[in-house]
């Protein structure tokens, strides 16, 4: 009996340790088997490489290996708020001072230590105008900016001008160090091409064109990976993907939108599937004088069969949108919105009822004299618009719009759509898709509230809503305002949303992605890349 | 004959599609080309769009673009070709040597990073086929010029004074027409297969144009499991190359009997 207690007792000694790790979630992490190179696939050259210039899916696959934020949740970083480089945080009572306490230890990629400094650091670059960082406004409250103060090496405080409900995934940009920096300047900083972060992989080289290699992070905070190197190639196209993972040349990919047949009950790969925070959706130029009618808007929603998109264009890998947010948003809710069903009479007589018909009978419906003309634009290289196009361009052409199909290529895309400030844009409609906005609607204010996004989209009453929306921080009250914003868009629909991807991930058998798990919410598909390791 | 066939379909391809290669049919083919029916002779495509219809908007588009890019091609470089024939001495000189320039850039390779460039309609991409072909055409007619200038009847026309744009309209291009026939001929097939090329790479025809090449780009992601997909268009065009290169043989023995006995 009293061996029995001894045990017992020692057992539990040794054990309790182990509770306070395991309720981390699992951060001690040891490696089954180290060493391997793995293969993985992306559509093209990255335009950057700094986390802070990163926000396209070419530039953020590769960064989300590097880089870190102080904690996760925010924009490009999955849907749940939790710690990264910031091991805690505290709010004062008066929700306007924001103390983080971050991780000791953490070395970035050329040995130096991360310190408040480099926190400090990023958030004044982000601030200067002229580096034009696109999370400059998650940093402002109104025409004014958060304060920031470094107390000691560990420890960073954040002072707001008033309370903020959307502060800390505002704050969740990736962090960049001081020393790899001249100054405040980083527009054309070496850095760009060449980054120091703090995350599992660090960067190796670039061969553009061909693919871009990184290592393992031996000193990672997490534990070291058990890669050796990662090798993003740049191929473009599902289909090919899919082709080369079969052909040996990838190891790990999203192939969506590929014929998935040679993968199933196929015992040298794994097929997974996990829901993404991306949206493909069909936006209108909500200022040009036919579309600026919701009627109208409504009417092309309903003559189009999204249903035909998911099944097409991506191989059935897609739920039907019923919310023009992403289903990650903390106040997303099945059924909130009727469905728009697809029925092409309907809408046909929809088109009627706000005065289109055709008087003429060419085929194409007009209205007081101007022919019902569409100028459809989406970036020609991105195969899934080029999938998506011609479904848009017979439905919409069977109602009677005269649809000009127009891919623009790379440089003219970003100059029509993408890099477009101004209030007048080129085109009627777009073809589109976004995401990784995370739980925090606020997010999507620059493009669902904003006359110089792409909608053009000047509705006073939602960014009414969307202002208060920063501003109330009691969650019941921001829930029920940003449900409200939740029905006005979608009676509205400056964009038709599509539907909400699905990725479908192949990798090779004898590679182990359970422990860095499948996580759709991050562009790479790991949540813990480090984690990954080949079974011997 | 076929040719002729095919020259038919081309023309009346509206007529004779069954459905509109455009329509989709989500439904029947549910994102996965559809093998062919007595519904749908050439199946469908993953868009459920009817094979056949696409097939013969296809063929019309291609020979449009073949033949299109070669009249093109023909103006350029007969003007050049004569031009430099009859005149001789530095403007032969200077249009040869620009020629040669032309001669001496890879062709496709140009074509793709132009076609990037001023791409994206049929008129853009006829007009920069021909612009970069024409110089076959140029030597051969400047050569039968040289040759043809110096003969007794030319000799003559001079002589009694006939002006220069007469001579080479009347006089001298009738009659070094035979070998630019030929040419032209061999040239069509050329130009069609220029343009699936680029469509094949996604350069070509613009959507929802259906071109013979821009349906083998769609086949390639169901090669293994939709046989009909580049079937179709693979054989369509070899049998336009075929047929082309076959009359243009055939033109060339009835023209010029004595050179190639």
């Amino acid at each position: 009996m009293r061996k029995v207690v001894i045990l017992s007792v020692l057992l539990t000694v040794m054990l309790a340790p182990l509770v306070p790790v395991m309720a981390q979630g699992g951060e001690e992490f040891t490696c089954p088997n180290q060493g391997g190179t793995m293969v993985v696939a992306y559509g093209a050259d990255p335009r950057t490489l700094s986390g802070l210039y990163a926000n396209d899916g070419n530039s953020l696959f590769v960064v989300t290996f590097m880089a870190e934020p102080l904690l996760l949740g925010g924009e490009n970083w999955g849907d749940k708020i939790e710690p990264a480089l910031a091991e805690s945080w505290d709010i004062s009572e008066d929700g306007l001072e924001y103390t983080f306490h971050l991780r000791q230890g953490v070395k970035w990629h050329d040995g130096e230590p991360f310190t408040a400094e480099d926190v400090l650091f990023t958030y004044q670059a982000t601030l200067l105008e002229s580096n034009a960082i696109d999370w400059r406004s998650n940093l402002m409250q109104g025409d004014q900016p958060m304060q920031f103060e470094v107390v000691d090496d560990y420890t960073f405080k954040v002072k707001l001008n008033e309370p903020d409900a959307t502060v800390l995934t505002a704050l969740a940009i990736p962090i960049v160090p001081k020393h790899a920096f001249s100054g405040l300047e980083m527009v054309d900083a070496p850095y760009n091409t060449n980054p120091i972060a703090t995350g599992p992989f660090k960067f190796v080289e670039w061969k553009t064109g061909e693919s871009i290699t990184l290592e393992a992070n031996k000193d990672y905070w997490r534990g070291a990976p058990c890669l050796d190197r990662i090798v993003v190639r740049f191929i473009e196209g599902a289909s090919n993907i899919a082709n080369a993972i079969l052909a040996g040349e990838v190891d790990f990919a999203r192939v969506d939108g590929a014929d998935l047949t040679p993968f199933q009950n196929n015992p040298d790969f794994v097929l997974q599937t996990a829901p993404r925070d991306l949206m493909r959706y069909v936006g209108f130029n909500v200022r040009s004088p036919i579309y600026s009618d919701p009627a109208v808007r409504r009417a092309l929603a309903v003559g189009l069969d999204r249903q035909a998109i998911i099944d097409i264009a991506a191989g059935g890998f897609g739920t039907l949108a019923d919310s023009l947010f992403n289903k990650a948003v903390f106040m997303y809710e099945e059924g909130r919105n009727k469905q728009y069903p697809y029925d092409p009479e309907l809408a046909k007589q929809m088109l009627a009822e706000a005065g289109w018909t055709d008087t003429d009978g060419d085929g194409i419906l007009d209205k007081d004299g101007t022919p019902m003309t569409m100028r459809l634009v989406y970036m020609g290289s991105w195969s899934l618009m080029q999938a998506i196009a011609p479904v848009v361009y017979d439905n919409w052409r069977a109602l009677g719009v005269d649809v000009q199909l127009t891919p623009l290529d790379e440089a003219k895309a970003y100059e029509e759509i993408y890099d477009n400030v101004s209030e007048n844009k080129p085109y009627d409609a777009m073809l589109g898709g976004w995401g990784l906005f995370g739980p925090e609607p606020d997010h999507y204010r620059n493009y669902l509230a904003s006359p110089t996004g792409f909608f053009a989209y000047n509705n006073e009453e939602v960014q009414a809503l969307f202002e208060q929306g920063r501003k109330v921080t009691d969650p019941q009250e921001r829930y029920e305002l940003y449900a409200q914003i939740d029905r006005l868009l979608w009676e509205d629909l400056p964009m038709i949303p599509l539907y909400q991807a699905i990725g479908a991930w192949v990798y090779r058998s004898d590679l182990n992605i359970d422990a860095a798990e499948l996580n759709g919410t991050f562009l790479t598909g790991l949540k813990y890349p480090g984690r990954v390791y080949f079974e011997k | 004959m076929v040719l002729m066939g095919m020259v038919l379909i081309a023309i009346f391809a509206d007529n004779l599609a069954p459905y509109d290669p455009n329509a989709i049919n989500a439904a029947y083919a549910r994102g996965r080309p559809q093998p062919p029916t007595a519904e749908h002779w050439f199946g469908t495509d993953n868009y459920g769009r009817d094979y056949l219809s696409r097939a013969l908007m296809g063929v019309r588009v291609s020979l449009f673009v073949g033949v299109a890019a070669v009249l093109f091609q023909l103006v350029i470089g007969v003007s050049v070709g004569a031009i430099s024939g009859y005149f001789g001495g530095w403007v032969d000189n200077l249009l040869m040597r620009i020629t040669d320039v032309f001669l001496s850039i890879p062709g496709f390779f140009l074509l793709l990073i132009v076609s990037g460039i001023f791409g994206g309609t049929l008129l853009t991409l006829v007009l920069l086929i021909g612009a970069l072909n024409w110089m076959t055409v140029a030597r051969l007619l400047r050569a039968e010029f040289l040759s043809l200038k110096e003969r007794e009847f030319m000799v003559a026309a001079r002589c009694i004074g006939v002006p220069a744009w007469r001579q080479v309209i009347h006089h001298l291009l009738p009659n070094a027409l035979a070998p630019i026939i030929v040419a032209a001929t061999l040239s069509v097939p050329y130009a069609i297969l220029t343009e699936s090329a680029l469509s094949f790479l996604g350069r070509g025809v613009p959507p929802p144009h259906a071109s013979l090449g821009t349906m083998l780009e769609g086949a390639q992601q169901w090669l293994r499991t939709a046989w009909w997909m580049w079937v179709v268009p693979g054989a369509i065009i070899s049998l336009i190359v075929l047929s082309f290169n076959f009359v243009g043989d055939g033109l060339r023995d009835a023209l010029d009997p004595q050179l190639h006995r």
